[in-house]
């Protein structure tokens, strides 16, 4: 063996070799679900932008909600076990009553206005939450990559060791395996914050599933709403006896007198029309991470009590906030651009982490062609699969198969990339999917002329940016000297 | 003044990168100054605002830095002439390593299947245990919630950076004796 050079690999070497194969790993499933959450940021925004002409408000009156709700359960005569109220929010302000059989959106008055068909929306954030799995099977792969995230932040810790030294280094002209390097390890680092609050937040939430039915299992008998019950609250007594509605309405000048600082999002109806019926009020915290409080009524609106989410047991707190700091709602427009711009930043690292892996290999004489092509279609076939899915819901409505057509659309890409995988090159997937993006942007703002402001910039940045990508990648000037770069 | 003392936190999260960017490779006073911008911030804003003063400074810090980053990426001037990165003439192509592939099965069955099990095991029995000396049921619900991928991720990060199979399966047969034992003794 040759002087000063050890057989046993050292932990920064182990650290690199444990972060690649965690990459390699997680990685294609691990870019779809920051790329949807990223989107999943702005999911009121664009739950709006996809359905631009539903009807808007600043606020409504405990009796116009109050009329929305019956109107909407009058018009859909059939029993419901839930019954919801969507508020006007700041980012979505609009009234929704849900309930098991479907949604719609009512008026200020409280007339019935058009039913809630954001599916394409809704599409996107089950990507996010299950990845179109099976909600438990779903919530325990999306979990699982949550601890893989984390996972690959602690070991890119460790197979890092100049991170002080290139803090500030960022080559992005350079070559390009120099400038994929510095993408990758410069926002690692910086952004590790991020990174790692997401990981284990999603973590959490998604594996949350299997810790409810272990308990459930051990005292509950198997009924997994009561594990959720010291948490988020007792669901009421089941009392089938018909009952008139309940009144939110009540409920809701209750809140007005009594906490006239809390902003009221949400209004849940437990068994609606019996008299077992209980009304939840979901009021927002200014200034906290959790989700909200939950207030509670009886069918008549006589206060109850609160669940103890903003000063219950510290279990509770600690639990309800952990939505709002994956999903970055917690600091209005400024902080959900900010979780935009690092969740598509988790997307480049996750991106150039293994593009750096395959170029590498075929620097060693041993590339991976169709990996290769799998991997340019995952990072630049998935956006287009996504803009594609929108414009299918544009054309076919409510019905379209979104879910399934992007899987196919992705399932023919991967295809494409095995058999003949010289055709997949990364330019010519970026000018498809500016163009795509362009195309979007310019049919979103011909076909519904007035838009609400947060649509408008939508559309002004799909436009810009579809554009910029498609020009710019025509000219070259993202032009790769080697293939494997994604 | 709260109000104030919000803002003065909110400012220097944004502040401290500043300061380690200028005091990067040339001044350690600078540097210095940075990290202790950044950590009076998440004093003063956890002091008065609580887990949402943290976030909102950390999310304002990395807003600043990643501005950093972008102002780096522009200012560095491309090279004057890119070199050619190094590339290797293809080599024959290797056969299928069976072994490798089975080792590589073999770590994925421990880091995924066998480490949620510990991990699950582990967190189940601290709850069950901490519920049944009196603590309340949120808080034991709460603490395996968290326990349970806090010990995956511990386990995976400590394995990833053993060299062999054999190495890692030390740590989650840990996990699944204390398991047992806390099922067994609560």
């Amino acid at each position: 063996m040759a002087v000063g050079v050890s057989a046993r690999p050292t932990l920064f070497q182990r650290g690199l070799s444990g972060h690649a194969a965690v990459g390699l790993l997680t990685g294609a499933l691990l870019y779809l679900i920051c790329l949807s959450g990223a989107l999943a940021v702005l999911q009121e925004h664009l739950q709006r932008w996809e359905e631009p002409r539903a009807v808007e408000m600043a606020a409504i009156t405990p009796a116009a909600a109050q009329r929305g709700l019956e109107t909407v359960l009058a018009r859909q005569a059939r029993p419901t076990t839930h019954a919801f109220i969507h508020l006007p929010t700041d980012g979505l302000p609009r009234v929704v009553v849900t309930t098991d059989h479907g949604a719609a959106y009512v008026d200020a008055a409280g007339g019935y206005d058009s039913p809630e068909a954001h599916r394409w929306t809704e599409f996107v954030l089950f990507l996010h939450y299950y990845l179109h799995l099976p909600q438990f099977w779903g919530l325990l792969v999306t979990g699982t990559l949550g601890v893989m995230l984390c996972g690959a932040v602690a070991t890119g810790i460790v197979a890092h060791p100049r991170i002080f030294r290139d803090a500030f280094r960022m080559r992005l002209r350079g070559r390009p395996q120099l400038s994929r390097s510095d993408l990758h390890n410069r926002l690692g680092v910086w952004l590790l914050p991020f990174f790692a609050a997401l990981g284990f937040t999603g973590a959490i939430l998604g594996l949350g599933e299997l810790v409810f039915q272990a308990i459930a299992t051990e005292r509950h008998g198997g009924k997994v709403e009561a594990s959720y019950a010291p948490l988020f609250g007792v669901e009421p007594k089941a009392n089938p006896a018909r009952a008139p509605i309940a009144r939110a309405d009540r409920a809701l000048a209750w809140m007005a007198a009594h906490h006239p600082d809390r902003r009221v999002t949400y209004v849940t109806i437990d068994e609606p029309g019996t008299a077992g019926q209980q009304v939840q009020i979901l009021a927002d915290h200014e200034r906290r991470l959790i989700y909200g409080e939950t207030y509670l009524f009886d069918g008549t609106g006589r206060y109850l009590g609160q669940v103890g989410l903003s000063n219950g047991h510290r279990g509770q707190q600690a639990v309800a906030s952990l939505y709002k700091l994956h999903f970055g709602s917690f600091g209005g427009v400024p902080v959900e651009l900010a979780y935009l711009g690092f969740g598509l930043a988790l997307c480049a690292v996750i991106s150039t982490g293994t593009t750096l892996w395959l170029m590498k290999r075929r620097a060693r004489g041993r590339p991976s062609p169709r990996l290769e092509a799998l991997w340019i279609m995952t990072v630049w076939g998935s956006p287009i699969a996504l803009a594609l899915t929108y414009w299918l819901k544009a054309a076919l409505g409510v019905g379209a198969p979104l879910a399934g057509a992007f899987w196919l659309l992705l399932a023919t890409g991967f295809a494409i990339g095995l058999l003949r995988p010289s055709r997949v090159q990364a330019a010519p997937m970026r000018v498809a999917l500016g163009l795509v993006l362009l195309a979007t942007g310019l049919s979103h703002v011909a076909i519904y002329r007035s838009l609400p402001a947060s649509s408008i910039v939508i559309d002004v940045v799909l436009m810009s940016t579809g554009a910029a990508m498609a020009i710019l990648s025509w000219a070259g000037r993202f032009k790769q000297p080697a293939r494997g770069t994604a | 003044m709260p109000e104030g003392l919000l803002t003065l936190g909110l400012f220097l999260s944004l502040a401290g990168p500043v300061a380690l960017r200028f005091g990067w490779q040339r001044s350690r006073a600078m540097v210095a100054l940075g990290w202790l911008a950044l950590g009076s911030a998440a004093a003063l804003l956890v002091r008065e605002a609580g887990a949402w003063g943290l976030a909102s400074g950390s999310t304002a810090a990395m807003v600043s830095a990643a501005a950093l980053l972008i102002q780096a990426a522009l200012a560095t001037a491309p090279p004057r002439r890119l070199a050619s990165e190094r590339a290797s003439g293809a080599l024959p192509p290797e056969p299928i390593d069976w072994a490798d592939v089975r080792r590589r099965a073999g770590i994925f069955l421990v880091v995924v299947m066998l480490d949620l099990a510990a991990s699950l095991l582990l967190a189940w029995t601290a709850q069950r245990a901490l519920f049944r000396t009196g603590t309340n049921a949120a808080d034991a619900t709460a603490f395996a919630l968290f326990l349970l991928p806090m010990l995956w991720l511990t386990l995976v990060a400590w394995q990833m950076t053993r060299c062999s199979l054999w190495a890692m399966l030390p740590a989650p047969m840990t996990l699944l004796l204390l398991g047992g034992i806390a099922w067994l003794s609560a």
